[in-house]
């Protein structure tokens, strides 16, 4: 039986438990949101002892090399001192603007506290947000690092603890804490004539938008196509921004695709075109040419993001130019209600 | 002598493979079944040791490995049948990036080694 030290706390693990649910048993308190590995809320490092393989695969080599691993997934065989990872370490930030961009999403702008100088982030990363009271939740990141404010956008999920607080109980100047950024999925500058293809379901839009702006940003010259889908026309938003966007840029195509529902919004937008995502997605890889050397982004619903990569793998892009971000929703905590990541 | 892994072009040459490979199996009813919910980049990697291994690349592959790797799949059902279409479709990766067919045999016989492993015998 494996002994887990956390600070002054000792704990051995039952048969199947994992460090996480250990050191939670123990009265331990260690960042967590979905339990399955995805959201890295609960990475730590082992201070002595090693963790599981299972528990370090995905990571970066320069974080295996210093130890981390998710707590979430280590069934440790053997005794394992931790601590909590100094490079992620929570920052205090402030709530600053608030902004209904549809029906069920919020745009919330954080500012971080004190000296932002040593923050850096990449437009797409995301990083774990908590409230005063430790509940803590994933979003992505739309704001490009020379931006002063943080950008997320909140889609309201049902009985959602942390989307029902952002979009209706939360006040401009309530202090959070921010921990991050984590996420690799973000542009990067080695081929600046690659075609890029962008492909988000929902709030998967707030990672996406980074993205393309830092693309353009950066001059990068390829052609670039974003499709952003929602199941009817309300779930779209940011379609007047991403239309301007796409009529200055020649270069941006903005494809905003619906399964049903009636345009309202036609006559100042590009007009929503009709069909799945996963369609719109491999013509579009089609229409911007050698899907051997497209970089593509997937992100949002884990099952659409699945059905993506693996569509567009089969469409002839490497697996190495396929980025995603599948946005896990937490486990709920009690009967009949849902939290929400996104 | 050097090996087909090195004649094919080491590691790069590799991912390359791989890429096609998968494609395959991916698109094959027969074993597309086994690779619902696997992480695909994870699957990759797999393959990528496995391609290595059999074309005679550094591998440090174990028929224990082998026996572990693939006893959650034999408890699927993963048979005799589903093997061959593997040594099928990586004969057919191989034909598609030149290799001989004389090769490609001595590929197949290095696959064919490990076959008691992969079905749990």
């Amino acid at each position: 039986m494996a002994i887990v030290r956390f600070g002054d706390i000792s704990c051995a693990l039952e048969p199947g438990e994992t460090v996480l649910d250990g050191l939670e048993r123990a009265g331990a308190s260690i960042p967590s949101s979905c339990r399955v590995g995805a959201c890295r809320s609960c990475l730590v490092q082992a201070r002595a002892g090693a963790p599981t393989e299972a528990s370090r695969r995905g990571l970066r080599e320069t974080w295996r090399q210093r130890g981390y691993f998710l707590a979430c997934l280590c069934r440790p065989q053997e005794d394992l001192e931790i601590a909590l990872v100094g490079a992620a370490a929570e920052r205090p930030a402030t709530v600053v603007e608030l902004a209904r961009l549809s029906p069920s999403v919020t745009r919330v702008r954080l500012a971080l506290s004190g000296d932002r100088s040593d923050w850096t982030h990449e437009p797409g990363q995301f990083i774990n947000l908590a409230r005063a009271d430790g509940l803590t939740r994933s979003y992505s990141l739309a704001s490009l690092a020379g931006e002063p404010l943080l950008e997320l956008h909140v889609r309201r999920m049902l009985g959602g603890r942390m989307s029902t607080w952002l979009h209706e109980q939360v006040r401009v100047g309530d202090a959070v804490r921010v921990r991050g950024p984590l996420g690799e999925c973000f542009y990067t500058p080695d081929a600046p004539d690659a075609p890029l293809l962008l492909v988000g379901v929902g709030t998967g839009l707030a990672p996406l938008w980074g993205v393309a702006r830092e693309a353009l940003r950066q001059a990068h010259r390829g052609p670039i196509a974003l499709v952003h889908g929602a199941r009817d026309p309300s779930g779209l938003y940011m379609r007047g921004e991403l239309t301007s966007l796409a009529r200055a840029t020649p270069q941006l195509r903005y494809i905003a695709s619906t399964l049903d529902g009636d345009d309202d919004d036609a006559a100042d937008h590009e007009p929503i075109a009709r069909g799945t995502v996963l369609d719109h997605a491999r013509a579009e890889l089609a229409r911007l040419g050698a899907a051997a050397d497209t970089r593509v982004f997937l992100c949002g619903d884990p099952e659409l993001v699945k059905s993506l990569k693996r569509a567009m793998f089969l469409a002839g892009v490497p697996l190495r130019g396929i980025l995603s971000d599948a946005f896990v929703t937490a486990a709920p905590p009690a009967p009949a209600t849902t939290t929400n990541s996104a | 002598m050097t090996s087909i892994y090195e004649q094919l072009g080491g590691a790069p040459a590799m991912e390359k493979a791989v890429e096609i490979f998968y494609r395959k199996m991916l698109q094959d009813d027969r074993v597309a079944g086994f690779f619902e919910d696997v992480d695909m980049d994870r699957q990759a990697a797999k393959q990528t040791a496995f391609l290595t291994m059999v074309t005679g690349g550094p591998n440090s592959y174990t028929g224990r490995d082998m026996r572990a790797a693939h006893a959650h799949l034999v408890a699927r059902g993963l048979t005799d049948l589903h093997f061959d279409v593997v040594i099928g479709h990586l004969g057919d990766t191989l034909a598609e990036l030149g290799v001989p067919a004389e090769l490609i045999k001595q590929v197949a016989d290095v696959a064919e080694s490990v076959r008691g492993d992969v079905l749990g015998r």
